[in-house]
């Protein structure tokens, strides 16, 4: 069976020379589209399908350009604080990209293109030779990509007939059906685990954790993928000890020592990106210190098993 | 010797310089303690070198130039002041008073108005020698290259040469000869030789290192029995021998000077530890450079007596150090002599030594070369010369000094191929990531194809060095003389207007069409391929007559001398032909723009037919004011740098048509021209005499540095990306390219992320880059110096091709360091 190269879906970065996501250096396909809502999330933009204006009012110059250009007239001059910007109303705003091509400033930008298979594995392709010497490959990364599993899965295929090695970064939020169709053609799983509780699972994300745990070890156990834990550290939420080190008995336990864990700091990327998109940000969430890291990656170590700080 | 270590070994703490907590990293407290002499920011101007070789030239007005040239060496170290500082281990000073510049007699006569403005730039000269100095100005009239090249090409029969000249064809622009001859200006430097100061040579530094000054002498003694002046040339060799034996027994003087001063020192000094290294140096100075080095700091001493010597010279390569100094640093260990900890030590001396060897010049070059320039480059790692890889121990103490002193100078250079360690990248890019913005890498693979393509035998080939800022040079068998900086997008600008020069109105190029009426984009290819290769040929016509001026004027009995069969072949490097043959380069700037710019015109005027060429000369001329949806229209098109083979392809062919025809122009040497891809900080006045061009880019603006940077901002696809458009340019047959890459500290934090930038690199530099080098700072770091110099006077930043102080930049260039595209890695 060979891959269909004609399927699309929203695809909103293809990121080279990545090294924090999975070994060697990789090309990282990030789409767009996630059913869970987490209030950390570092990619906001990747969480609806369709794509999104985003706008970074440092680089404005105010020089009304975008607003003679947009068709719905949803743009306008205001002042903000001390100096004049350009204001999109949402409500009014149909994402259609016209303002961008008119910033010169760089200050506007469409987060999200329609892409083949095909589309994707052409730009892919072009860094052979770095994911080669390196022992890298690529990682699908969101959004999550198990949320358009048609895409993922003929992307995955098409990755390996151009003989390159492939890794998937998820939620592992998904049917077992859709599971067992992608995970066929994955060469590394990294799995997020972002709470043990349940209840503060769904009220963090928005959905329950048990199919996520169960998925996890159907990738590890059945399918017999190697698994990278990633855990991303949020403080005020799941970076507390009890909870990481409940994560860590699941890891050792229930999946096995050959799991590398990859302990994720939060970082504020996300809550630029949430103004950009123009939403409002009333909450600041702290980052950790790198000595709080470290005595969580000690404190997981002394179950036996290998981890990192960062990706 | 056994000697207890002074200060305190601990390997220092690596901080990025964003750390507020200056100075409080631990390391060698002798290190420390020079580092307050030689790190200032303010240098003295001294005449005291002009004086004596101006007495020199009034008794010796009718010998022949290289026995004056001699005579002056002789002079200078007889009768220059000398010093050994406190701490010191390797002595030997280039000028009168502590880091001071000697104004250089060789060069344009500095005039009032001149040191005036050197004087604003914060220059300390002292009130008597100002004075002084105009009196001797007005006795010396010397023959200078500037003046000689005044000569030919202010007459009305070489106006086709001015006219491009003064639209600034070379970098600077030459001024109408009312307004002073050429560019005007000189040098101010330091070192005891000869000069000139600019060429590109790497002399073999094994041989008074294997041999001794006086076995040299003795071979020039021998040679001298075999003359008969019934052939042709054999009185030109003798006094060619009598000016080599002059020289290198002034270097012989200046060593026994030094060992006199250190042993009278040593005689008043209370502290027995410091009696005990003035003893050693004493000791050292009283062997070498006369006799070859037995240990690694005789050895280190020697180097250095032959470093100053050569000097001054802002190009002058330490070449592969880590490999002609290897057998006696091996030597000293296995006799248990010496520690590699006293070994980084000695070099940690050198690497400050090198601090005080500076150069400023006129107005107008300070512009061109920002900061305090110079390009002592050391070149270390790579294959020997039968394919093995070369790394040992002194290649990582080497990066070791370099961390420890944490100055920019001399700088590092790695030759990366199939075969170096992992360890060597990882340990480099640890320096890298100190933020000292060296060492860079380079490809042996790419490099070596540059010697052997042109008939260099695989072996020699093998041991090419970096001399200047990346170009290369075999140590003993190549040398290059002129390096014009050639403004490319101003040959397109005097193509767009059919030979005009819009500047002025006067023709300065070849009418080759109107730029409107081209049909279709080969022919216009073919039209500007036409005026670029009219350019580069009067380009070949300045750099044969600076070669004979050069060969007339600055001869070098002592470099000379140091080069292979320098003294077999009795004759001045400049007048032989060396083994391999590169005496004159041609050096292109802004040519990404250019490939930028014939791809925007194929897209939107040939392929898409959106605008005409017409309009874009209207909107051009306009500087693109009134012509908004255009102007975004041609900075949308495809830009180098994004791995989009429709403009890659273009650049690739500009180069192409630039390395062919270099090949066309021969020189007097016996070569053709080669091509060569750096920068400098020339994009930025060539910018500035430059109108807009089709890439979007506006009249006066900066230009793309480097050769395979892409135009600054406008690579928006990641690290490789660049480097895979890169790639598609052949550049094999240049003997330099440069590409520059900017990372931020927080993305270099683990070994791992090391391991893989180390892998990119060897990625890029086995399959077909030449060079790349890295910045790691953040830009609010880079603002705060801009904003409070004195606070950030230590912030290293690598611009084009060296190292130099950040502060010391011009605010243009500060500006285009921080505004260049910052890759972050995720």
């Amino acid at each position: 069976m060979t891959a269909d190269r004609t399927v699309k879906t929203t695809v909103f970065n293809i990121q080279t020379y990545c090294i924090h996501d999975g070994p060697g250096i990789r090309v990282t396909v990030f789409v767009k589209g996630c059913p869970l809502r987490c209030v950390w999330c570092a990619n906001p933009e990747s969480n609806l399908r369709k794509p999104q204006l985003m706008f970074y009012k440092d680089k404005c110059t105010a020089c009304g350009r975008c607003v003679d250009r947009c068709p719905e007239k949803a743009i306008s001059i205001r002042q903000e604080k001390d100096k004049y910007i350009s204001f999109t109303d949402r409500s009014l705003c149909k994402d259609c990209g016209a303002c961008v091509s008119a910033c010169m400033q760089e200050a506007r930008e469409l987060a999200g293109e329609e892409m083949t298979v095909e589309a994707v594995i052409n730009r892919v392709k072009k860094d052979k030779l770095f994911m080669e010497t390196s022992g890298g490959g690529m990682t699908i990364s969101g959004g999550e990509v198990l949320f358009c599993p048609e895409f993922t899965e003929n992307l995955l295929m098409a990755v390996h007939e151009e003989g390159i090695q492939t890794a998937v970064e998820s939620s592992c939020f998904a049917s077992r059906e859709v599971i067992d169709r992608v995970y066929r053609h994955v060469d590394l799983a990294l799995c997020d685990i972002k709470h043990m509780d349940t209840n503060l699972h769904r009220e963090y994300t928005g959905v329950p954790n048990e199919q996520i745990l169960a998925n996890i070890r159907h990738i590890h156990n059945d399918l017999q993928v190697p698994v990278w834990a990633r855990i991303p550290c949020i403080t005020g939420y799941n970076s507390d000890k009890v909870n990481i080190a409940s994560t860590a008995r699941f890891i050792r336990n229930e999946l096995g020592t050959d799991v590398r864990v990859c302990l994720l700091p939060y970082h504020r990327l996300g809550e630029s990106k949430n103004e950009s998109l123009g939403k409002d940000m009333d909450w600041s969430i702290e980052i950790p210190s790198d000595d709080y890291m470290q005595e969580l990656k000690a404190m997981v170590e002394g179950y036996g098993l290998t981890v990192q700080v960062g990706g | 010797m056994t000697r207890a270590p002074a200060g305190d070994f601990r390997i220092p703490v690596y901080e990025g310089h964003n750390n507020k907590n200056y100075g409080g990293i631990s390391m060698y407290e002798r290190v420390e303690r020079i580092k307050k002499r030689v790190v200032v920011d303010t240098y003295p101007i001294c005449i005291e070198k002009y004086r004596i070789t101006l007495d020199v030239l009034e008794h010796t007005k009718n010998d022949p130039v290289i026995i004056q040239r001699a005579k002056i060496l002789d002079a200078t170290v007889e009768r220059m002041p000398i010093a050994i500082a406190d701490d010191e281990l390797i002595v030997g000073v280039g000028a009168s008073k502590p880091m001071g510049l000697e104004i250089d007699p060789n060069y344009g006569i500095w005039s009032q108005d001149e040191i005036d403005s050197l004087i604003e730039d914060g220059y300390q000269m002292d009130p008597q020698d100002v004075i002084d100095l105009q009196e001797l100005n007005k006795k010396h009239d010397p023959a200078t290259m500037i003046g000689q090249m005044g000569d030919v090409f202010y007459e009305t029969e070489n106006e086709r040469i001015l006219s491009l000249l003064k639209a600034g064809l070379i970098l600077p622009p030459w001024k109408d000869k009312a307004q002073g001859r050429g560019v005007g200006g000189g040098y101010c430097q330091s070192g005891l030789g000869l000069g000139p100061s600019l060429i590109l040579l790497a002399v073999d530094y094994s041989k008074i290192l294997t041999h001794g000054t006086n076995a040299l002498i003795r071979q020039c003694e021998e040679e001298m029995t075999k003359l008969r002046y019934y052939n042709k040339g054999d009185l030109d060799k003798y006094r060619y021998y009598k000016a080599v034996i002059m020289s290198l027994g002034a270097m012989n003087k200046l060593a026994a000077r030094y060992s006199a001063l250190a042993s009278e020192m040593a005689a008043k000094e209370a502290d027995p530890v410091r009696r005990q290294e003035l003893e050693m140096i004493a000791k050292n100075c009283a062997r070498v450079p006369a006799e070859p080095p037995t240990t690694f700091w005789e050895a280190v001493q020697c180097f250095w007596f032959q470093y100053l010597m050569l000097s001054p010279s802002t190009t002058l390569p330490g070449c592969r150090f880590d490999q002609y100094m290897y057998p006696f640093y091996q030597k000293d260990i296995e006799n248990n002599g010496i520690t590699p900890e006293f070994a980084t030590e000695l070099l940690c001396c050198l690497r400050l030594k090198d601090m005080e060897l500076n150069r400023t010049s006129g107005k107008n070059n300070r512009k061109k070369n920002a900061g305090m320039a110079k390009w002592h480059n050391f070149t270390i790692g790579g294959q020997k010369a039968d394919g093995t890889d070369g790394t040992n121990d002194l290649t990582y103490l080497m990066l070791d000094a370099a961390l420890i002193t944490k100055t920019p100078h001399h700088t590092l250079t790695v030759r990366v191929h199939e075969g170096t360690p992992e360890k060597l990248l990882i340990k480099a890019l640890e320096v890298v990531k100190a933020g000292l913005g060296l060492p860079a890498f380079i490809s042996d693979d790419s490099y070596i194809k540059c010697f052997t393509s042109r008939g260099v035998p695989i072996e020699d080939a093998r041991e090419y060095v970096m001399t200047g800022c990346l170009d290369a040079n075999l140590p003993g068998k190549s040398r290059t003389g002129p390096v014009p900086m050639v403004t490319i997008p101003l040959i397109f600008d005097i193509f767009r207007h059919n030979g005009i020069n819009v500047k002025n109105g006067e023709k300065c190029g070849i009418e080759v069409g109107n730029f409107a009426d081209y049909k279709s984009f080969e022919e216009l290819y073919a039209a500007f391929e036409k005026e670029l290769q009219y350019c580069m040929d009067v380009v070949g016509e300045k750099n044969n007559v600076e070669l004979q001026i050069t060969q007339e004027l600055l001869v070098d009995p002592l470099r000379s001398a140091l080069m292979f069969e320098g003294i077999e072949s009795g004759m001045d490097t400049f007048r032989r032909t060396m083994p391999f043959e590169n005496g004159a380069v041609i050096n292109p700037i802004g040519m990404v723009n250019v490939g930028d710019s014939l791809a925007a015109i194929k897209k939107l005027v040939f392929d898409d037919r959106k605008y005409t060429l017409a309009e874009l000369q209207e909107a051009l001329d306009a500087d693109w004011e009134g012509f908004d949806q255009m102007h975004e229209d041609f900075i949308a098109a495809p830009k180098f740098g994004n791995d989009d083979d429709y403009v890659d392809e273009i650049v690739a062919r500009c180069y192409k048509s630039f390395t062919d025809y270099c090949g066309e122009i021969p020189t007097i040497l016996g070569g053709v021209h080669i091509p060569t891809g750096i920068s400098i900080t020339s994009h930025q006045p060539g910018g500035q005499l430059t109108g807009a061009t089709p890439d979007g880019r506006k009249a006066g603006e900066i230009l793309a540095d480097g050769t395979m940077s892409p135009m600054h901002g406008m690579d928006k696809k990641g690290p490789t990306a660049v480097l895979n458009s890169a790639m598609k340019v052949d550049q094999d047959p240049f003997q330099a390219t440069l590409l520059n890459m900017r990372f931020s500290p927080s993305s270099l934090k683990t070994e791992e992320d090391l391991a893989k930038l180390g892998m990119m690199i060897r990625a890029y530099l086995t399959h077909g880059g030449k060079h790349i080098q890295f910045n790691v700072v953040d830009n609010e770091t880079l603002r705060a110096a801009q904003e409070d110099p004195k606070k950030y006077r230590d912030l290293v930043v690598r611009v084009a091709g060296y190292s130099c102080y950040f502060v010391q930049l011009t605010r243009a260039m500060q500006d285009e360091v921080i505004d260049r595209t910052q890759q972050t890695l995720c």
